[in-house]
C-alpha cells in the first residue's frame, strides 16, 4: 500500500483528527443512535488512511469521507440485519442528506450544546448525567427514581428537545 | 387514539434510549416514511443525541489514538499495522485508548460541564489578574467574587486576564469587550485577546465578526478592531474558519504565522508584529512602541508553505532564554553560566524564520527607526557570506543556539539560562547605523552541514 509524503501523512492525521466529532456524529446519525457507531468510525478511519493518497487536499475532507462512512454504515447493517435492529434503508435514504449537513458543523453545535448544558434545571442535568455519563439503563433509572422507564424516555425525550431549541436559538443569535 | 406526533415522539424515544423492539423501529421507520415532515425532527433528535454520546468518555475511549511513528518506533510497537513507507498511522492498542488529541478537548469539556453541574455553579472563569482595569457598567458577567458567569465583560481601559474552568488562560488587553459564552467557547467583538491553552482546552474557540479561530494546542492571539481580525500564532496550531466567506475552506495557521482578515472575509499576510518587553502583549501598529527596528521585510513569494510568516519584533526582548524563530522552540543563550554578553542584553530582537535557512534567493530588508547597531548572529558552520562580510564587522563575540524540540530534532530539549545545553555557536557581527537606510541581508548560503538561521537584532546608538 503506497502511502502519502511525510507532510501530507501529517497533514492528512491532523484532517482526520479534527474531523472525528463530525464523522461520529454523521455514523452516529445513520445508525439512529447504535452503539456500534464508535466501531464504525474506526472502521471508516483505517479505510480513509489506506485511501490517503487518493484525497485532493484542495477539497473539503468531510464529503469524501462521509462516502466511506457511509460504506461501512451499510456494512455494519448488514451484519445487523439478522437482527433485524437497524432502520429500514428507506427511512434512512431520506434523511442521508440531511445528516451530513448536520454533522458537518457538529464542531458549532457541539460547542453550543456544551452552553445549553448549563440551562437544564437540576433534575433535568442529573437525567442526561445517568443517561449519557454514568450510562444507566432506563430500567434502573426507573427503579431509583420510582417511575415506568417509558416515562424516564419520554422525559429524556423533552429534555433532548429542549436542548436541540436551546442549540437552534444560540446558533441563530450567534449568526445575528 | 395517538396522533403520529405522540407515536413518533414516543417511538422516537424508545429507539434513542436503547429500550425499543424491532417492532418500534419498524414502526419508527414507517412513520417517518409516511410522514416526511417528522424529518427535520427526527435529524435534529439525532444529533443532539450522537453529540451527547460523543461527550462521553466511553466514546472517547474507543476512538482510537491517531499519530505517525517512524519505522523504528513502528517496529517496537507489537500491535501497530505494518506497512510500507517511512511514516505510518499507527492506531495504538487492542481496544484503542482514550487518545487523539481533538478528543480530549470533548472530554475535558464533558469533566467541565460534569463539574458544572455536580456544583450548580455558573461560574466559568475566574479573574485572576487585572492592571489598570477599567470596566464598563455593560460587564454582566462579573460577579462580585471574581468569578465569571457567560454574559459580556466590557472595559475601556487596561488588561485582565481570565482562567477557564476548561484550563485555558485568556489576557485581554485595551479597550475590549467580549462575550463569555461558554468555557470553550467566547466571542470577541472589540479588543485583543492572547490565549494560552493547554490540552485539557484544545477546541476553546475565539470568535470575532469575521473569523473563527478554534485552538488545537498552543498560544495565540486574537485582536478585533473596526472590520478586521488579526490572528497570530506563538506556539501550536490554530484552525481558522471564515465568518464570512462561509463556504472558504479551513485555514490552518502555524507556530509563527499571522493573517488579517478584513471585512470581506479576505485573509492577508501580517509581515510582522511588536511585542512588549514582557512578552505578554502584542501590536501590528508599528507606533505603538519604541522599537529600534522599524519594519522588517523579506522577498520570500507566497504559497510555497510559508505564506503567512510573521516577524516578530520583540522590544527589549533579547536575553537569555528568549526565543530565536517565530517558527522554532531555539533560544539564544550566552555561552556561559553569566549568559548574553552586556552589549546585547536588552536589544530589540527580530524573530526571523528557521524554515528561510535553505532559501537560496533570501533576501530580508531591515529598515530602523533610530541610529543603532544591527547585530546579525551567524552560525559558525556557514562560510561568510559576502553581504555579511561587506557590510558587517565580526565583534570577535560568540552566542550560542539552544535547540528545541521540533521536528528534525524530536530529543532536543531547552534548557534554563546561560552555558546550559548549547547546541550551536554563532558569531556576534554588526554594522553601526548612523542613518536610516534600509540594510538588505542576504541568504544564509551553502554549507555541507547543517545550518541555523541567522538571528537580528538592535540597541540604539548613545546619545552623543
Amino acid at each position: 500500500m503506497t502511502q502519502p509524503a511525510s507532510n501530507q501523512s501529517t497533514m492528512f492525521v491532523e484532517m482526520l483528527t479534527s474531523h472525528q466529532r463530525a464523522m461520529y456524529a454523521y455514523i452516529c446519525m445513520l445508525l439512529m443512535g447504535d452503539p456500534g457507531a464508535a466501531d464504525v468510525l474506526q472502521d471508516t478511519n483505517l479505510d480513509l488512511w489506506a485511501r490517503a493518497q487518493e484525497f485532493d487536499f484542495e477539497r473539503p475532507f468531510l464529503p469524501w469521507a462521509f462516502g466511506f462512512a457511509r460504506q461501512r454504515v451499510l456494512a455494519y447493517r448488514k451484519t445487523r440485519s439478522r437482527s433485524r435492529l437497524v432502520f429500514g434503508e428507506e427511512a434512512i435514504n431520506q434523511i442521508e442528506d440531511a445528516c451530513a449537513q448536520q454533522a458537518v458543523n457538529a464542531d458549532v453545535r457541539l460547542a453550543a450544546l456544551q452552553k445549553c448544558l448549563h440551562n437544564l434545571d437540576v433534575k433535568q442535568a442529573e437525567l442526561i448525567r445517568e443517561r449519557y455519563i454514568a450510562k444507566t439503563s432506563l430500567r434502573i433509572m426507573a427503579a431509583h427514581l420510582g417511575d415506568t422507564a417509558h416515562n424516564i424516555a419520554s422525559r429524556l425525550h423533552r429534555i433532548r428537545k429542549k436542548l436541540s431549541r436551546c442549540v437552534q436559538a444560540s446558533l441563530a443569535t450567534e449568526k445575528r | 387514539m395517538e396522533t403520529p406526533q405522540q407515536q413518533f415522539d414516543r417511538l422516537l424515544s424508545l429507539v434513542l434510549d436503547g429500550s425499543c423492539t424491532e417492532d418500534d423501529r419498524e414502526e419508527l421507520s414507517r412513520l417517518v416514511v409516511e410522514h416526511p415532515g417528522f424529518e427535520p425532527e427526527l435529524v435534529e433528535a439525532l444529533l443532539i443525541h450522537s453529540l451527547l454520546q460523543w461527550q462521553s468518555a466511553d466514546v472517547a475511549a474507543v476512538v482510537p489514538e491517531m499519530r505517525l511513528l517512524d519505522d523504528a518506533t513502528l517496529s517496537a510497537t507489537s500491535d501497530a499495522p505494518r506497512r510500507s513507507g517511512a511514516w505510518k498511522l499507527a492506531l495504538v492498542g487492542a481496544r484503542w485508548k482514550l487518545a487523539a488529541a481533538v478528543l480530549l478537548a470533548f472530554v475535558g469539556g464533558t469533566l467541565a460541564w460534569r463539574t458544572g453541574t455536580q456544583d450548580d455553579s455558573s461560574a466559568i472563569a475566574q479573574l485572576v489578574a487585572v492592571d489598570g482595569i477599567q470596566w464598563s457598567e455593560k460587564s454582566t458577567a462579573l460577579q462580585a467574587d471574581k468569578t465569571v458567569s457567560s454574559g459580556r465583560l466590557q472595559s475601556s481601559a487596561g488588561s485582565f486576564t481570565l482562567k477557564f474552568r476548561s484550563g485555558p488562560t485568556v489576557r485581554f488587553s485595551g479597550p475590549s469587550i467580549v462575550d463569555i459564552e461558554s468555557d470553550m467557547l467566547i466571542a470577541l467583538q472589540q479588543g485583543q485577546a492572547t490565549a494560552d491553552v493547554p490540552e485539557s482546552g484544545i477546541g476553546f474557540t475565539i470568535t470575532t465578526p469575521n473569523v473563527r479561530v478554534i485552538d488545537q494546542g498552543t498560544q495565540f492571539g486574537v485582536a478585533a478592531e473596526g472590520d478586521n481580525t488579526d490572528v497570530i500564532v506563538f506556539e501550536g496550531k490554530v484552525d481558522l474558519q471564515n465568518q464570512i466567506r462561509k463556504a472558504a475552506p479551513q485555514q490552518r495557521l502555524v507556530r509563527g504565522e499571522a493573517v488579517s482578515v478584513d471585512a470581506t472575509g479576505a485573509m492577508n499576510r501580517i509581515m510582522q508584529i511588536g511585542q512588549n518587553a514582557a512578552g505578554d502583549w502584542w501590536t501590528t501598529d508599528r507606533a505603538d512602541l519604541d522599537n529600534t527596528i522599524e519594519e522588517v521585510r523579506d522577498n520570500v513569494p507566497m504559497g510555497i508553505g510559508t505564506s503567512y510568516s510573521c516577524f516578530q519584533i520583540a522590544f527589549q526582548g533579547l536575553k537569555d532564554d528568549a526565543f530565536a524563530y517565530a517558527d522554532h522552540p531555539h533560544q539564544w543563550n550566552g555561552l556561559s553560566a553569566e549568559g548574553l554578553p552586556a552589549l546585547l542584553q536588552g536589544a530589540d530582537l527580530v524573530r526571523t524564520f528557521n524554515d528561510y535557512r535553505y532559501m537560496p534567493d533570501l533576501e530580508m530588508v531591515v529598515t530602523l527607526r533610530k541610529p543603532a547597531n544591527l547585530y546579525i548572529f551567524f552560525d559558525d558552520r556557514v562560510p561568510t557570506p559576502d553581504w555579511l562580510a561587506s557590510q558587517f564587522e565580526d565583534t570577535g563575540v560568540d552566542i550560542g543556539l539552544d535547540e528545541g524540540k521540533h521536528e528534525l530534532t524530536p530529543d532536543f530539549e531547552v534548557a534554563v539560562g546561560g552555558g546550559n545545553s548549547i547546541d550551536r555557536i554563532c558569531s556576534v557581527w554588526r554594522r553601526r547605523c548612523g542613518d536610516l537606510a534600509p540594510i538588505r541581508l542576504g541568504p544564509v548560503g551553502p554549507t555541507s552541514e547543517a545550518r541555523a538561521m541567522y538571528g537580528i537584532a538592535a540597541t540604539p546608538l548613545e546619545e552623543p
